[in-house]
């Protein structure tokens, strides 16, 4: 076989030769980067589609912001089914849900413990 | 944790081979295939100008942002932090290429599968984040959101998908985990039917995965050109979106190359020095890159909640289902 391997006892060993390579990576780039760069940059206004900045309040994302999609569309569903489920204000809905979740959990934990007992 | 006689095959691994050069070479001449691809089944011809049959279009196309175009910038902008962010992703993949069989010095060792996700799936998307995030701009916002939510279920399930073969894998071999040892062993496991049916779901789950981190269609979502300008690479030019389109060539080269070894078995059970491993793993992963081909060109945008859906119901979904199975098979 051509090559060489080089067999890790250590995790740790082997993330910190995978980080000297990155570090080696990065400085044969930060090279070619220095030798290529052009030397030429102009300044403009951020790109607005023609408006002025004064259309926009912030140019940085807050976090809530970043996560727009995932809160707003996606987690909605999730957030609407609770709502219909369980939270609809009668205290009856709460219980069922949640004794039928319980009671889940307390099939799946029977399920493995006797499994566990047969199978030792 | 060092030998000084393998220094020189460790420099040539990281610079040359599969490092650096290979990788990067490797990236542009995919990143040729889809658009030569896309074109023809588009009925177009594709990149034709430069080199032979526009092989060289896309080291041109690289070459021309980083060298030769100005820096356009903004007085929010920050794009000397986002080439270092640039840089360091791209660094991230070529720091893995080591741990795959491919590289004359490998690196191996228990759990090293662990490093390459941490690699790969942190630090290469946060990097292209974090890049977007330098050149600030309210169209780059609304594209770091939207990446941001496919990072929140395509990184999981590309774990997982992963996660399967290895799984199967350190139930008989040791050092567990390992990419190299997962790599060579796989191909025992596609013949047992047992374990097909896991690792099936597996690739399927990595193809979805792999169009989604491409941000192919129908997940172009991210850029979403002509809808959101071009998403979060509104604000590059120049050196900044070259870097950038290189990190995202690379990841999309890493994702491939992981499918092809640690769920395709690379050229296993012949050797890469032999002609029929040459041939079986060129031809994985030319079929990986034309699959997410065609579908690039098969499909249009999905809007973000569609295509959420779409990668929790073809792509965690099943690598979750192919975890327990593998699970299940390891403990009967």
């Amino acid at each position: 076989m051509i090559g060489k391997i080089i067999s890790y006892n250590n995790p740790i060993d082997l993330t910190i030769a995978v980080t000297i390579n990155l570090v080696i990576a990065l400085l044969v780039l930060t090279i070619i980067y220095w030798i290529l760069k052009p030397g030429s940059r102009r300044v403009t206004t951020v790109y607005l589609a023609g408006e002025g900045e004064e259309i926009v309040s912030s140019f940085s994302p807050s976090p809530l912001n970043l996560y727009w999609g995932f809160i707003k569309r996606f987690a909605k569903t999730i957030y609407k089914y609770l709502l219909e489920a369980m939270h609809t204000g009668d205290i009856h809905d709460w219980i069922s849900y949640m004794v039928s979740w319980y009671g889940i959990l307390i099939l799946a934990s029977l399920i493995i413990l006797i499994t566990y007992i047969v199978a030792r | 944790m060092f030998d000084p006689s393998t220094i020189g095959l460790w420099l040539f691994s990281i610079i040359v081979f599969p490092g650096t050069i290979f990788l990067i070479a490797l990236a542009l001449f995919t990143q040729y295939l889809v658009r030569k691809w896309s074109g023809r089944l588009q009925k177009r011809l594709g990149p034709t100008y430069v080199g032979p049959a526009g092989v060289l279009q896309p080291f041109m196309d690289l070459l021309k942002l980083v060298h030769v175009k100005e820096e356009v910038v903004h007085r929010y902008s920050m794009p000397s932090l986002a080439k270092l962010f640039g840089l360091i992703g791209i660094a991230a993949g070529i720091a893995v290429t080591l741990m795959f069989p491919l590289s004359p010095l490998r690196l191996v060792g228990d759990y090293d599968f662990l490093i390459f996700i941490y690699m790969v799936s942190v630090w290469i998307p946060v990097s292209l984040i974090l890049m977007s995030l330098a050149m600030p701009g309210p169209y780059t916002s609304v594209g770091v959101s939207r990446f941001l939510l496919f990072v929140t279920l395509m990184e999981p399930a590309y774990f997982a998908s992963l996660l399967t073969p290895m799984i199967i894998i350190s139930s008989q071999y040791k050092p567990v985990y390992s990419i190299y040892v997962t790599s060579t062993n796989v191909w025992k496991y596609w013949l047992n039917p047992y374990t097909i049916p896991p690792l099936i779901l597996a690739l399927v789950a990595s193809i979805v995965v792999l169009q989604a981190k491409a941000m192919f269609n129908p997940f172009n979502i991210p850029e979403a050109e002509q809808e959101i300008i071009a998403g979060f690479e509104t604000e590059f030019s120049g050196p900044v979106l070259g870097i950038a389109l290189l990190l995202h060539d690379i990841d999309v080269v890493i994702t491939a190359l992981s499918i092809v070894y640690i769920l395709l078995g690379g050229p296993y059970p012949y050797p890469h020095t032999s002609i029929p491993g040459v041939i079986i793993l060129i031809i994985k992963y030319l079929a990986v890159i034309l699959v997410a081909t065609i579908i690039r060109n098969t499909y249009g945008r999905f809007r973000i909640e569609q295509a959420l859906y779409i990668l929790l119901k073809y792509a965690l979904i099943p690598s979750i289902i192919a975890v327990i199975l593998a699970l299940i098979y390891i403990a009967i």
